[in-house]
């Protein structure tokens, strides 16, 4: 029923997006649109002092410039967030990072309200201004005071900062057992460090929102967002109305990778269009789009206690997540992260503890990966590191340390059908047919990384799914994942159509509108397929059911047996629904929800269901390396991962093989930087530089380890960058004999990595 | 912002002279555009040259030895034309690896020239191979050396009043070698960290003339007058020895300067400028000897 191949729809429309023929949200703007543009703070931290907004207002076509003041006069709650509500809507009184928006000028276009913003002229009392991880976790001022737990998640449910240290918003342990009891007797005891450094998402379309006031006093907005369901809750919250007063809706994004959720612009755009009663857009450069929240750098220790033979007893970890001026999904991430940190590998004795403190940088967010790639960078540098010292192959390492399919995971959750050994055999046969590179030159050096790692689901969120079998039988469904470029329209149609054997073109997916399109909690790739897969299916059950009670109010002979799925024979539903409601038949709805099983967990960290399923995958990266200048070029770039059931294989290939392209993107050249003021150094594209197609490994190449046995759809968007990096880092080894522990790997750190162990020979 | 377009050259000093501070000059804007982006330097008019039809202007021409590059010819004009593929031969591959083709398709000869970026790669090239620029002013015209171009970063000798009309590079003929190193760290297309240009005329197996420039490094583009001196009279048998190599390190070395920037450390960047600087002296000694190529 399904091909290798994607059908001919995706295959078009993935063509239209690369050359750019697709009607995004800044296409369609609804008429009448004013623009706000954010006056941003030119310090990292500060009381604001003064605000002088005379010229800017007296510019023709400026409707408003407003404060944070000036907005709660239409707002109830100005302060949003997703693990707490620490963030205001724009600075209240105090600015905590470069960049923070402290006023909105909204004027009749675009180029009005900026012109009109370089005329607000505004005052700071300086604060002290604390960037780098360590000076963050040791800061004696607190950033935030009284901050309080936003509740609407589950799984961060009662979090609080650390009362002796309130700059840390949330630590979180896991400890099976006592690390420094194992350690004192062991043969072996290493110690490693690692950073990682603040990185963006850049997607080619820029964030832009549109709210649009109603003269009813409801609102319609416009935004391209990952999770319309919870922008619209959020703002029903945050002003105060009822959520069937509000409709959020998108369209097809150009690109999300993350970057595009939690209510981040909504409320400004809604809180000015409220003020103004007109429509107001707010519209991002590139380079403005630098002040969203990205992705967290880290700095991590990691000590494991090892026998001879190279088995792991025990392993220690410490993380800081540098969450930056306000928490936002930080929470989340420091105790998923945390989790996962000792890796896919049978160790007795795991202890774990993993903080998120506040700085003056920029805050973090949920950037594809989802802090797994700065953990794995962690610990599968560290292995490598362990197995060279001891003089151990790094394959037959692992091969004596990982996990297979149904082990217990320190978490206490079983791993299920994920199986991290499988994954890691089927990338070293794969290996086995790809001889590595001879360089072109006898100076550049080539060299060969592997690496394994983990990621838990998101938990516990809820999907739900309205299902419509239409009167000729064809389908059409209600369902709240937002088209990104990852496929997910193409995903859902292949699963309707599974479940009420129908052809791809007899399936319609409606999404984008919360009038219609039920309560989705996000779009991501560690929970949507699989979450919409069962509230599909359960969905198709409600359809099943009453048609089954339609059959029942009918004659014995014409009911459906009970063992008989109505929908497994072709057209076979509606004949119940003409013979019920005549020759043009009805329509008929059913719908599914979904939430995962949750226990949280306990003191320990430890839990038997802190995850819904488990996602691993393996990479593999041949480098060449320069060592008369440090440059790394990778020449190829290999993936492997455990998706379960694939809905499109081919789908999930290009998945794969693009997050490893980003991650390798991300490892090699990618770096936000800081002045010691706080002040950003590289917004913008020409200033950040990304991999461009000239970088891209000259081999990419992608799969899956299929189980037959294994009916569910797992994560897909993000097992591409787990093990990127620190594969990087192995090759480079190989290749050079070095060891690099901070990312970006730069050249000059590779080159005086190989010029300090040439001295240290010579001595 | 205000934008004055010029159908000449005769119009454009006649609008650039009418008011001296207030105006910039804009041909294809790729430079200028970053600027203002990032609110580095945001013009209050602009003079746009794009609707100059001047012949002078818009043609490569070979004038004796020496080919005259119209001002206003586009990279991507230059990188393509088959008079300068036969003529200066280096220069093709070098305008390949500026930018990317949508850059090159606008950015101007001139303007990237009196943009006065070190790290600018066609200027580089045009002043180790000995370019002068042609200049129009109110006043008439004059020639500058790009050796003389640039003093300071953004910053060059050309007066606020006057447009640059073409520019002169002499041609390539037997015994010239000439190679372009680029050095962008990480990734393929990027700026340079270290950029260099050796120009080398030999004669009966050794360097008669050289020229040296370096780019990106300081704070502008030029010539290593030391290196220069080094280089001649030495002979290609033999050039590359550990002796040889130290002593014309040594001597570069006193020439350049390498700042620490958020890019890199000023140590690493004198490094590799002495890597490329090697692999430029040993690509020559190991090109075909003159006479058998082309």
């Amino acid at each position: 029923m399904r091909s290798e191949t994607l059908p001919q729809d995706w295959t078009s429309h993935a063509w239209q997006r690369a050359i750019g023929n697709v009607r995004y949200t800044d296409d369609d703007i609804p008429q009448g649109m004013t623009y706000v543009v954010l006056v941003r703070s030119t310090i990292a931290h500060g009381e604001i002092t003064s605000i002088d907004r005379d010229q800017a207002r007296a510019v023709p076509g400026v409707l408003g410039v407003f404060t944070f003041d000036d907005l709660m006069t239409v707002t109830r709650e100005g302060y949003h967030g997703t693990g707490y509500r620490d963030q205001p809507m724009i600075a209240d009184g105090i600015v905590r990072h470069y960049g923070e928006p402290v006023v909105a000028v909204v004027a009749t276009e675009q180029r009005i309200a900026q012109e009109a913003a370089q005329l607000v002229n505004i005052e700071y009392r300086p604060l002290p201004v604390v960037i780098a991880d360590h000076a963050a976790l040791t800061n004696p001022h607190a950033l935030h005071q009284d901050i309080e737990p936003s509740a609407d998640f589950i799984d961060l449910k009662g979090i609080t900062p650390l009362a002796e240290n309130p700059n840390v918003y949330v630590r979180s342990i896991l400890r099976t057992g006592d690390f420094d009891e194992v350690a004192k007797d062991a043969p072996h005891v290493f110690e490693h460090h690692f950073s990682t450094a603040s990185a963006s998402a850049s997607p080619l379309e820029t964030v832009s929102s549109y709210a649009m006031p109603n003269r009813d006093g409801s609102i319609e907005i416009l935004s391209q967002t990952q999770m319309p369901s919870y922008v619209r809750v959020q703002l029903a919250r945050m002003f105060g109305m009822s959520e069937s007063r509000i409709r959020v809706r998108h369209v097809a994004l150009g690109g999300g990778f993350g970057f595009k959720i939690y209510a981040r612009t909504e409320p400004i755009v809604v809180a000015c269009a409220l003020l103004i009663g007109r429509p107001v857009g707010i519209k991002f450069s590139m380079e403005e789009q630098f002040y969203l929240p990205h992705r967290r750098g880290t700095t991590s220790t990691i000590a494991s206690a090892v026998d001879d033979e190279g088995n792991i007893l025990a392993r220690r970890c410490f993380i800081i997540w540098n969450g930056g001026a306000y928490a936002d999904v930080g929470p989340r991430m420091v105790k998923k992260g945390g989790n996962v940190a000792a890796g896919p590998y049978n160790i007795p004795v795991v202890d774990i503890e993993s903080v998120g403190v506040y700085s003056n940088r920029i805050p973090g967010g949920a950037i594809r990966g989802f802090g797994i790639p700065q953990i794995v960078w962690a610990y599968e540098t560290h292995g490598d590191m362990i197995a060279s010292s001891l003089g151990i192959d790094p394959v037959t390492f692992r091969r004596r340390n990982l996990m297979k399919r149904n082990a217990i995971h320190h978490t206490g959750t079983p791993l299920g059908p994920c199986d991290p050994s499988l994954v890691f055999e089927r990338m070293i046969k794969e290996l086995e047919s790809r001889p590595l590179v001879e360089p072109d030159s006898p100076e550049l050096k080539a060299g060969r990384g592997v690496a394994i790692a983990l990621k838990a689901a998101m938990g516990p969120t809820t999907s739900t799914v309205k299902l419509t079998l239409n009167p000729d039988g064809s389908a059409t469904v209600h369902c709240g994942t937002v088209e990104m470029g990852q496929g997910s329209d193409i995903t859902m149609a292949q699963i309707v159509a599974d479940e009420l054997n129908l052809s791809l073109d007899e399936v319609k997916v409606v999404s984008g509108d919360t009038d219609s399109v039920p309560w989705d909690a996000m779009t991501a790739g560690s929970r949507s397929t699989n979450h919409m897969e069962k509230a599909i299916s359960r969905a198709a059950d409600d359809l099943r059911t009453q048609i089954r009670s339609l059959s029942d109010s009918m004659d014995t002979e014409d009911r459906i047996a009970d063992d008989v799925d109505p929908f497994k024979v072709k057209g076979g539903a509606i004949e119940y629904l003409r013979a019920k409601f005549g020759p043009m038949g009805a329509t008929l709805t059913g719908v599914g929800a979904f939430i995962p099983d949750y226990i949280p967990p306990d003191s320990d960290g430890r839990s038997e269901r802190i995850t819904e399923f488990w996602m691993c995958a393996a990479t593999a990266v041949d480098v060449i390396v320069d060592p008369l200048t440090g440059v790394v070029r990778i020449d190829q770039l290999m993936t492997i991962s455990d998706v379960g059931k694939a809905i499109h294989p081919e789908l999930v290939r290009t998945q794969l093989s693009g997050a490893s392209i980003m991650m390798a993107s991300i490892s090699m050249s990618e770096e936000i930087k800081y002045d010691d003021d706080g002040q950003l150094l590289n917004p913008g594209l020409a200033l950040y530089r990304i991999f461009g197609f000239e970088d891209s490994p000259r081999a990419v190449y992608a799969d899956m380890v299929l189980d037959k046995r294994d009916q569910v759809p797992r994560g897909v968007g993000e097992s591409g960058t787990f093990g990127v990096a620190p594969a990087i880092a192995s090759a480079i080894h190989d290749a050079v004999g070095v060891w690099m522990t901070d990312l970006p790997i730069k050249p000059e750190n590779v080159l005086r990595a190989i010029e300090e162990a040439a001295d240290e020979r010579a001595q | 912002m205000p934008v004055i377009e010029v159908g000449s050259v005769q119009e454009a000093v006649e609008a650039l002279h009418a008011d001296q501070d207030g105006r910039r000059l804009i041909g294809g804007g790729t430079g200028l555009m970053l600027m203002a982006r990032s609110g580095f330097f945001v013009p209050e008019t602009l003079v746009s040259l794009r609707r100059v039809d001047d012949t002078e202007l818009l043609d490569i021409r070979l004038l004796g030895d020496v080919l005259r590059i119209g001002a206003l010819c586009s990279l991507r004009d230059v990188e393509l034309d088959p008079v300068v593929r036969r003529h200066l031969p280096s220069l093709p591959g070098v305008l390949h690896r500026v930018s990317s083709v949508r850059t090159r398709n606008v950015a101007t000869v001139a303007g990237c020239i009196a943009h006065g970026d070190p790290k600018m790669d066609l200027p580089a090239c045009l002043m180790a191979l000995g370019a002068e620029l042609v200049v129009a002013s109110t006043a008439g015209r004059r020639t500058i050396p790009l050796d003389e171009f640039f003093v300071g970063y953004y910053e060059t000798v050309l007066d606020s009043t006057e447009v640059i009309v073409a520019v002169d590079v002499p041609i390539h003929r037997p015994g010239r070698f000439t190679a372009y190193r680029k050095f962008t760290g990480t990734l393929v297309e990027d700026w340079p960290l270290v950029s260099l240009c050796l120009n080398l005329d030999e004669l009966d197996g050794t360097i008669d003339r050289a020229a040296v420039t370096v780019g990106a490094l300081g704070s502008t583009i030029k010539r290593l007058p030391q290196t220069e001196a080094w280089l001649r009279g030495q002979a290609r048998a033999g050039i590359d020895t550990a002796a040889h190599l130290d002593e014309l390190r040594e001597v570069a070395d006193s020439e350049i300067e390498a700042k620490d920037d958020h890019l890199a450390s000023g140590q690493y960047k004198r490094k590799v400028f002495h890597v490329e600087l090697v692999r430029a002296i040993r690509s020559w000694a190991s090109a075909q000897a003159p006479g058998a190529e082309r």
